[in-house]
Order: C-alpha cells, then sequence, then structure tokens
C-alpha cells in the first residue's frame, strides 16, 4: 500500500468518515480535526510509518489538509 | 496602485483625524450650552464633574436670569426634604437659588481646587459654606480627593499664582501627597517648584495654556449632558407640600408633622428609610463606636486655612454654617459632646479671628427634635433654622469684606493644638 | 523622571511612534536596523521601570533574565549531549519557579519577600521561556542564540501582556525586512488596529468600567442573603470591560508589533459570537489559549494516550481538559475563584464535547435559530465565568 494510501486510511479511522473526496479542504476550519484527533493522528502515523513527529513540530498550517499531511509525512519519512 | 497611493490611503484619514482634533481644540467658539433648565437641574445634580470643571460653573455663575450662589458642603446638601435650601429659594420665590457644590466626601481642599475655576464667582460676591467637624480627622478625610480632583483644577490653580504665598506652598506639598498629582509627569515637577517657592518660568506657563485650552474644551465637550432628575424628583415634588406664603412658625408645625411620620420607626429619630439601610444592619456594632473620635487635632484646619485665604483673596461675602450630630445617635456611638464643642470653638476661633464673622452656629442643636435628618446630617427643622441665617443673609446686598489673614493658622502648631488644653485665644 | 507605562495615555504614543520612525523608514526601503530597534526597545523597557514603585519591578526583571537565560542557555548545550527526562522536567519546573514564588507570595505567604521577585509582565515572560525550553527539548530548537533569545523574551511591544509569540515565530521575522508590499499591508493593519484600538481601551473600557463599578456598589448595597440582582449586571459589565480593555491591549501591542516589521499573532477574533466553549477559547486570549493547547493539553494527551493510561479515548480527552484549564486557573492566581473559574471551564468543555459527539450521533435539528441560541448561551455561560474570573463574589460573599 502506498503512503497516500495509508494515510488516507488513517485519517478515515480517526475522522470517522471518507475524506478521500475532500484532499484540499481544510479539517481544522471544518471541525473534522481538534486537538485531540491531531495527537491521535501523530500516535498513528507514529506507528505506522515509524517517524518522529513531536507536538511542537506539528505548525497546524502546515497540517490542515489531507494533501498537506501526505506531503508531510512523505518527508518525514524520507 | 502604486506604493505612495497605498501609503496616502493609510496615513491620510489619520492627517485628517488630527486636523479635526486640531480644529475641535483650537476653534474659537464654545462647545457647550446649556439652557436655563440644565442649569437648574445642575445645581442639585451634585455631579462630580461640576466640581472637576469650569463649564458647568462658568454656564451658572455667568447665568443673567437666575442669580446662583454657590453652597459648599458636603453630604448634608443632598439631604433633601420640604426645608431644603433649594427647595425654599424656589417656592418663595427669592432672588436667589442655592447652587450646590459637594457630596459626600468632599471637604476644604477639594472645595479649595474647585474655587480656582470660579474665581470671578467669588470675587465681590456671596458664597454659603457648612463646614462639617467631620472632616477634622486627624489626616483630613480627602481620601476622595481622587474623585473629585481634575488636571483643570490644577493648570487653573497654577495659572492663578501670581506671587506665591504661604498657602500655595502649603496646598502644593499637599497636592504632592496626593498619587493623581504626584504621579504625573507633567504636573509633579511645577507643583514641586511652587513648593520650594520657585517661580514657574514663561515655558511653563506656555505649557499650561496650551493645557489649559485642551482640558477646558475636553470639560466643555462631557458637561453638555446633565444625568439627573433631582430638580424635578426632588424640588418640585418637595415644595408641593408647602403652603402659598412663608411664615417660619407655620412652617416649623408643617415640617414637625412631615419630620415625625417620616422617623417613627426608632429612638434616634432618624429618617425611617436610612435607618432601615444603613443602622439596623449594623446597630450593634456600632455601639459606642465614636468614644474615641477627635475633630480637636486636625490637617483639616489648614485645608480649610487655604479655603479662607481664597474668600479673602476674592473678596467673598460669606455665610459660614457649622453643623450639628445628632445628640441621640451621638449619645449612642459615645461620640464626646464635649470634645465636639471644642473642636468647633477651634474652628470659630480661626474664622472669628481674621474677621469671618457670618457664622450660623448650629452646633449645639443636635438635641433638638427633627434638627436632624440623619446621624451627622441636618435636616427638616435643621433646615428650617438654617434658613433663619440664610434668607437674610442672601436676600441682602453685598458688603465688601475686610478680612485679615493669618498664615499661621496654615501650621502643624494648629493643626496639633489642643483645644481641651488650652483656650485657642492663646494661639498666635 | 519620565515614566511611561505601555500604552496608557496619548503622550505614551506620540513618544513611542516617533521613536519608531527611524525604524519604520529602514523596513519601507528593505533595511531592519536591529541595533535601533535594541537601543529604542531598551529605552521604553527603562522608561516602565524608572521611577517610584517601579524601580523595585526592574531590579527583579533583571534578576529574573539573568536566571531564565542561564537556564535556557545551558539546557540547549545539555540537550545537544542528551535527553534525560527528568533534566527536562527539573528545568522547566526551575523556569517556573520565580512566577510560582511570585503567586505564592501573593497569597500571604512570605508576603514581602516573594512578591518581591514579581514585575509587570513576568507571567508573559515565563510562557515565552517554558515554550523555548518545550520546543527544544522536542529538537524543534537547536541552537541557542542569546541576542535572538533577549529580543524574543523582551519584545518590547508585548512585554507586559502580551500576545505570546512563539521563539521559531518570532525569528522568522527578527534579522530580515519584509517585503515591501508585506511591510505596507503591516502599516495599513497598524493603523486600523491603533485607532480600534483607541475605541475599544479610551472609549469603551472606560466606559464598562464605571458600569462595573457602580454596578458592584449597588450589589454591595442590596446583599440580601448572598444574592442581589446586581450580580448580572457585575458580570456582564466586567465582562465587556475585560475584553474591550484587554483586547484594545493588545490590539496597540500587535500595530506597534506590525510597525516594528513583526507579524505579532492576534490575541481577540470577535470571542462573543462562539457558537459553543471551545470556538470561545479559539477566539478568546488566543495566544494564551493556544499555548496551553500546544503545551499542555495535546501534551497531557500525547502522553495519556501512549502510555494507554486510560481505555477510552473521551475520558482521556476529559481529563485532559480538566487538567488544562485547572493549570490556566492556578496560573492567574492563587485564589478560590480563579480555580473556580478553571474548574468551571474545564467542565465546560467536557460537557460542551458530550454536547457535540451526541450531535453528531443524533439528528439535532440546525438552522438560523439554533445558531443564534447557541451564541447567546455561550455568551451567559462565559459571563457567568467572568462574574466568577473578577473576584467581586469574594468581596460579596466573605468580606462584606
Amino acid at each position: 500500500m502506498d503512503v497516500q494510501a495509508e494515510v488516507i486510511e488513517v485519517l478515515n479511522g480517526i475522522i470517522g468518515e471518507d475524506i478521500s473526496d475532500q484532499m484540499d479542504d481544510n479539517l481544522f476550519d471544518s471541525g473534522l480535526l481538534d486537538s485531540m484527533a491531531t495527537v491521535e493522528l501523530l500516535l498513528d502515523l507514529e506507528n505506522k510509518f515509524s517517524i518522529q513527529a513531536p507536538v511542537s513540530e506539528f505548525n497546524r498550517d502546515e497540517w490542515d489538509t489531507p494533501n498537506k499531511i501526505i506531503a508531510k509525512v512523505k518527508s518525514l519519512i524520507g | 496602485m502604486t506604493n505612495k497611493k497605498k501609503l496616502w490611503q493609510i496615513f491620510g484619514p489619520v492627517l485628517a483625524a488630527f486636523a479635526l482634533i486640531g480644529l475641535l481644540f483650537l476653534l474659537p467658539f464654545p462647545l457647550n450650552h446649556l439652557s436655563p433648565q440644565a442649569i437648574r437641574e445642575s445645581s442639585v445634580s451634585f455631579a462630580s464633574n461640576i466640581i472637576k470643571g469650569e463649564a458647568v460653573k462658568k454656564a451658572a455663575f455667568n447665568n443673567k436670569e437666575t442669580n446662583y450662589v454657590p453652597f459648599f458642603g458636603s453630604s448634608e446638601l443632598t439631604r433633601f426634604d420640604s426645608m431644603h435650601p433649594s427647595v425654599l429659594a424656589a417656592k418663595y420665590h427669592r432672588d436667589y437659588q442655592p447652587f450646590m457644590m459637594g457630596q459626600a466626601g468632599t471637604e476644604s481642599m477639594i472645595h479649595y481646587m474647585s474655587m480656582q475655576e470660579m474665581r470671578p464667582a467669588l470675587n465681590h460676591k456671596k458664597a454659603v459654606f457648612i463646614i462639617s467637624p467631620q472632616w477634622f480627622t486627624k489626616k483630613g478625610v480627602n481620601v476622595f480627593f481622587a474623585n473629585f480632583y481634575s488636571p483643570l483644577q490644577l493648570v487653573d490653580w497654577l495659572l492663578n499664582i501670581q506671587k506665591i504665598t504661604p498657602t500655595d506652598q502649603f496646598m502644593a506639598k499637599s497636592l504632592l501627597n496626593q498619587s493623581v498629582v504626584s504621579q504625573s509627569n507633567l504636573y509633579a515637577g511645577l507643583v514641586t517648584k511652587i513648593e520650594n517657592g520657585q517661580a514657574l518660568s514663561s515655558a511653563d506657563i506656555s505649557r499650561l495654556r496650551l493645557e489649559h485650552r485642551i482640558l477646558s474644551r475636553e470639560d466643555q465637550l462631557f458637561s453638555n449632558y446633565v444625568g439627573s432628575n433631582n430638580w424635578q424628583n426632588k424640588v418640585v415634588k418637595n415644595m408641593q407640600s408647602l403652603p402659598a406664603d412663608y411664615n417660619s412658625t407655620d412652617l416649623d408645625s408643617v415640617v414637625t408633622k412631615q419630620a415625625e411620620k417620616a422617623s417613627n420607626s426608632n429612638d434616634f429619630l432618624i429618617k425611617n428609610s436610612f435607618y432601615k439601610q444603613r443602622i439596623v444592619p449594623q446597630e450593634k456594632r456600632l455601639k459606642g463606636s465614636q468614644v474615641k473620635f477627635n475633630y480637636r487635632e486636625s490637617i483639616e484646619y489648614s485645608y480649610m486655612q487655604a479655603v479662607l485665604d481664597q474668600f479673602a483673596q476674592e473678596h467673598t461675602d460669606v455665610l459660614f454654617v457649622i453643623a450639628p450630630v445628632n445628640q441621640r445617635w451621638s449619645d449612642y456611638t459615645g461620640l464626646s459632646r464635649e470634645m465636639y464643642y471644642q473642636s468647633v470653638d477651634k474652628i470659630k476661633y480661626q474664622l472669628q479671628s481674621q474677621g469671618f464673622n457670618n457664622i450660623a452656629d448650629l452646633s449645639h442643636r443636635g438635641g433638638e427634635k427633627y434638627f436632624m435628618q440623619d446621624t451627622i446630617h441636618i435636616g427638616w427643622r435643621g433646615w428650617l433654622e438654617a434658613d433663619q441665617y440664610i434668607d437674610p443673609f442672601l436676600s441682602s446686598d453685598y458688603q465688601d469684606v475686610n478680612y485679615q489673614i493669618n498664615d499661621r493658622f496654615l501650621s502643624t502648631d494648629w493643626q496639633k493644638f489642643d483645644s481641651s488644653k488650652q483656650n485657642v485665644e492663646s494661639f498666635s | 523622571m519620565l515614566n511611561l507605562q505601555p500604552y496608557a495615555d496619548p503622550t505614551y504614543f506620540i513618544y513611542l511612534l516617533l521613536a519608531l520612525v527611524p525604524l519604520a523608514i529602514g523596513l519601507y526601503y528593505g533595511k531592519r536596523f536591529v541595533w535601533y530597534e535594541v537601543i529604542v526597545s531598551l529605552l521604553f523597557i527603562f522608561l516602565i521601570f524608572d521611577s517610584g514603585r517601579y524601580i523595585q519591578q526592574g531590579i527583579a526583571l533583571i534578576i529574573y533574565m539573568l536566571w531564565e537565560t542561564a537556564l535556557v542557555a545551558w539546557y540547549t548545550s545539555y540537550r545537544k549531549r542528551a535527553n534525560n527526562s527528568w533534566v527536562f522536567y527539573i528545568t522547566t519546573f526551575l523556569s517556573i519557579l520565580p512566577i510560582l514564588a511570585v503567586r505564592i507570595g501573593d497569597t500571604g505567604l512570605f508576603k514581602t519577600q516573594l512578591t518581591l521577585l514579581g514585575f509587570l509582565g513576568i507571567s508573559y515572560l515565563t510562557f515565552r521561556t517554558v515554550g523555548t525550553i518545550i520546543e527544544t527539548r522536542d529538537g524543534s530548537i537547536k541552537e541557542f542564540s542569546l541576542p535572538l533569545f533577549l529580543r524574543f523574551v523582551l519584545f518590547m511591544p508585548t512585554l507586559s501582556s502580551g500576545p505570546i509569540d512563539r521563539y521559531r515565530h518570532f525569528n522568522q521575522d527578527a534579522t530580515v525586512a519584509p517585503s515591501r508590499d508585506k511591510y505596507i499591508e503591516f502599516l495599513g493593519k497598524a493603523v486600523w488596529y491603533f485607532f480600534l484600538g483607541f475605541l475599544y481601551k479610551f472609549i469603551l473600557a472606560y466606559g464598562f468600567e464605571h458600569l462595573y463599578s457602580y454596578t458592584q456598589n449597588m450589589a454591595m448595597a442590596d446583599a440580601s442573603q448572598g444574592w442581589s440582582w446586581w450580580l448580572i449586571g457585575v458580570g456582564y459589565s466586567y465582562g465587556f470591560y475585560l475584553f474591550f480593555d484587554f483586547a484594545g491591549y493588545s490590539l496597540f501591542a500587535v500595530a506597534t508589533g506590525y510597525v516594528m516589521g513583526f507579524d505579532v499573532p492576534m490575541n481577540f477574533k470577535q470571542p462573543f459570537r462562539s457558537k459553543n466553549l471551545k470556538d470561545f477559547w479559539n477566539r478568546w486570549h488566543i495566544t494564551l489559549s493556544f499555548w496551553f493547547r500546544d503545551f499542555v493539553f495535546m501534551r497531557l494527551v500525547f502522553t495519556m494516550m501512549k502510555n494507554k493510561v486510560f481505555k477510552s479515548r473521551i475520558t482521556t480527552s476529559n481529563v485532559a481538559y480538566i487538567v488544562n484549564m485547572l493549570i490556566m486557573g492556578f496560573w492567574h492566581g492563587l485564589t478560590w475563584y480563579y480555580i473556580v473559574y478553571g474548574l468551571f471551564h474545564g467542565v465546560g468543555l467536557v460537557v460542551n464535547d458530550a454536547w457535540l459527539r451526541y450531535k453528531k450521533k443524533h439528528k439535532v435539528p440546525h438552522n438560523k435559530l439554533t445558531e443564534y441560541f447557541a451564541i447567546f448561551l455561550t455568551l451567559n455561560v462565559v459571563m457567568f465565568s467572568l462574574l466568577i474570573f473578577c473576584g467581586f463574589l469574594d468581596k460579596f460573599w466573605f468580606h462584606h
């Protein structure tokens, strides 16, 4: 499975609905993500990709849409 | 859009705002207009902006229709009933109308500052000054100073100083003890100069003139609104119960009946509403609470001296009224009658030895029935008795006065002079 | 001696803006005169603390800065070598030690000694320092630069009461000049914010402050059995007073920051239009609530989830809400009403979350009317919490 699909799966699991049709929507503005869900996301990503994403690296502007999150994860992996 | 144009769009409105402010302060027409009704309302509104500012005072005392006379005092001025001076003057169409200057917390130092803004109204004119011995606590009661102080008073005071007198130096020192003055960068320096007997430079004076311009415009702008209905609610309402013609014997029986009904809830003959709200919750605690009160030694004697000096400078013809306390109440709280009378002796000596001989001394009459409206405030028959002095005084013509000011009354020697141990007349 | 308290009166703005003109001209032409900025900042900080009772505070500020700078400098160099959790905890504790001492002093314990450590703005300086230490621990900050650290913590426009910036965000602006377009945009906003601030702080806050003192007197006079209808007025007038005073102040700080070419974060975003409590904390004292969100709430949740302290996700977030808001309450001061205020908002957020979950599951009608009702309800909950916060109830019930 590629990174994109796995990240979407993680996001779907946390948010509880399919977000694959809103890849460039701001998840914080729409209320789908909040602080709580963010931490879950970071923990899941940490487990899945063995990447270290400390909370203070988490800048909301850089993590606010599914596409941005995917790009972020890719950069942290590689 | 070019950058230059953008900058204009940003700063243009700022420049316009400054230009408008400049116009507001510099244009030569006044910014306030008080109708005769508004002035009448102000005369019984007790608003602190009257004491703080110039605008209302000017409007009232320059007014040609009604002859307003300043009544300086404190909380007793706000005790309305059918015999209140404003009510009597209005009902019986006297050729004067009191203008109330004061409320709870105002004493000599505040009045002195306020007088700086109304010197023409005092100059060769009449005034009434009601003295409460309660002002004469050791350090004075000027904790309320900041509530009634305004920079405009201070600027007027500084501009009024021609040659620095001991009174000016005393006041400078007292003002610097007030944080509202000492914390102001500009004024603290100028007042310190006065304290040190140093004349202000012409640069200081021009700076003060500019300040005066700004502050008095501000004062004008904010004195258009009189937030009070006292004339209708207190004065007119109380007038209705009075007989058409003035006769002090008739009035005495009218007011005795009113007072009897209004104070029937307690043995102190305190007005029922006051008794219920202010006394009942703490009646037990107040018993014997004033045994140690002492009005004989106080810095207030010197603040009062500053006021006297001001009256002397302006040749004001003043009637002083010395207020009593409710004896039924003071016996309960343990306030010493002897101490009270000794402080009154000291006050009267200070007045009379300098030629202030127009005194209505009511201080010994606090035991008379219905003379007091509550604990320390005259009302009812007390107001009627005061009227026996006020009406003849204000209905007669102004007489030039000749006061001999003695600066020794500014000294700590006098403040600490104990009138229980020494005869006041031994002080010189 | 000339003494200038920040944004206190019209003359302050005249002095401040005149002093900033050379800096602004430099920035407009793409040059940042760092040395000039430092001198002007130091001068204005000096003028806060140069006379009377403020001198003591100035000395406390200097001691505080020596202490915190040494701590951060040492920790950064330690962090390059090792990363022991306990060293991090102890360093964090030592950095909040001064404000802790002052807060304890405020309660009356060793009052005279401990409160000597306090000065105007200590809590805001503490947020900046602690934030820096935590980000260093995370490895987000790698180098310690003395001049940058001092400029960040002592940033003059925000010294006394925020907004609270972050070290890395601040440093993006600190050494370069913004582009001309960006700077013109800054100036435009600055002018607008200054004037909006004048309206807020000098007109509206002034009016509400008078109303607040009036309602307090009325409530005091009318107290019967621990209740007076005037308390409602006290709560509302205080709430509006606090908002207009603090938001006005924040606007001045942000505007001054803009003139100096810094993108200072905003502190308020129309908080009285919040639809629920969570929304409120995204709009009210934003830099403080986000600081708590990032450095307390999220970290706590992260730790609790990683160590599986609670099985349920909901319990985890509820505990974190209450702890987070309680700490915020304690930060304001160690009195019952600040702590109750914190607890109230903690519980409020828990209830709010439960409602949002319920709403998601069930079909709850949602339209303009329910939205207005939500805003109205939130406003009243907030005003009630501010009635607790203002401390009048303490006077009303216990020191009558």
